[in-house]
């Protein structure tokens, strides 16, 4: 099933030679949930998804996007 | 150019998470684990019914093992990362993290399985009560709830764990 979300956070992280243990600590997840997010795996929640886009300065839709809408809302 | 792997061989094991969201997805594992034996431990129940007095016996005895263990290993374990002072436990069933989203599709998996065996069984109760016992029963459906929760539980956190990217996984 083609994941219904997908995300920037692995470049993001490559950007910032950002390790996910780093992020995952940063933003109070797991590694686990950090990795899963990153490959589509697991939605977050919307806390989850603030956190991390917070993290990076940048607004959720920066860093998630929905693969079946470009920019509909 | 990828990320730097900047922590070496990960010193972090089981037993020591670095933070509570690590915690928290040690005590979903450990759930997972816990309910499975459970499950093993209490179908001796029904195993016990089916055997002569003598196996009975020693099912008893390896039940009676079984349930020590329980108590010695994973209530310790469970204590352990609850109160862990470097890493408090968040609760897995509470946290919004990857296994606490596993643990509760597993939970609900559990419970689906076990109303459409009441289901079953209810349909079928006339043919089947007259063969097995009503306390047999209840086991066989307790085991079966455990077991599924457990079964679940690892199925739906297998697979792929991504690539660590940047960390010594």
């Amino acid at each position: 099933m083609t994941p219904p979300l997908s995300n920037r956070i692995r470049v993001l992280r490559a950007e910032r030679e950002l390790s996910q243990t780093e992020l995952a600590e940063a933003i109070g997840v797991s590694r686990k949930t950090i990795s899963t997010i990153e490959t589509g795996r697991f939605v977050p929640s919307t806390v989850i998804s603030l956190r991390i886009a917070g993290y990076f300065g940048l607004q959720v839709e920066d860093v998630f996007k929905l693969t079946d809408q470009d920019g509909a809302g | 150019m990828g990320i730097k792997a900047r922590e070496g061989p990960r010193s972090m094991s089981f037993l020591n998470p670095k933070t509570s969201a690590e915690a928290g997805d040690r005590m979903a594992v450990l759930t997972g684990f816990a309910t499975g034996f459970a499950a093993v431990v209490h179908s001796i129940n029904v195993w016990r019914a089916l055997v002569g007095p003598d196996l009975a016996a020693a099912l008893d005895a390896v039940q009676m093992a079984g349930g020590i263990l329980i108590v010695a290993l994973f209530l310790p374990l469970f204590i352990w990362f609850k109160l862990g002072r470097s890493a408090p436990a968040m609760n897995p069933w509470k946290s919004d993290s990857y296994l606490g989203s596993v643990a509760k599709r597993a939970g609900f998996t559990a419970f689906a399985g076990l109303l459409l065996a009441g289901v079953v069984l209810s349909t079928l109760s006339t043919r089947l009560l007259p063969l097995i016992s009503g306390e047999m029963m209840l086991d066989m459906m307790i085991s079966a709830a455990l077991g599924l929760f457990s079964l679940s539980f690892f199925i739906f956190s297998s697979g792929p764990d991504g690539d660590a990217y940047g960390d010594a996984a």
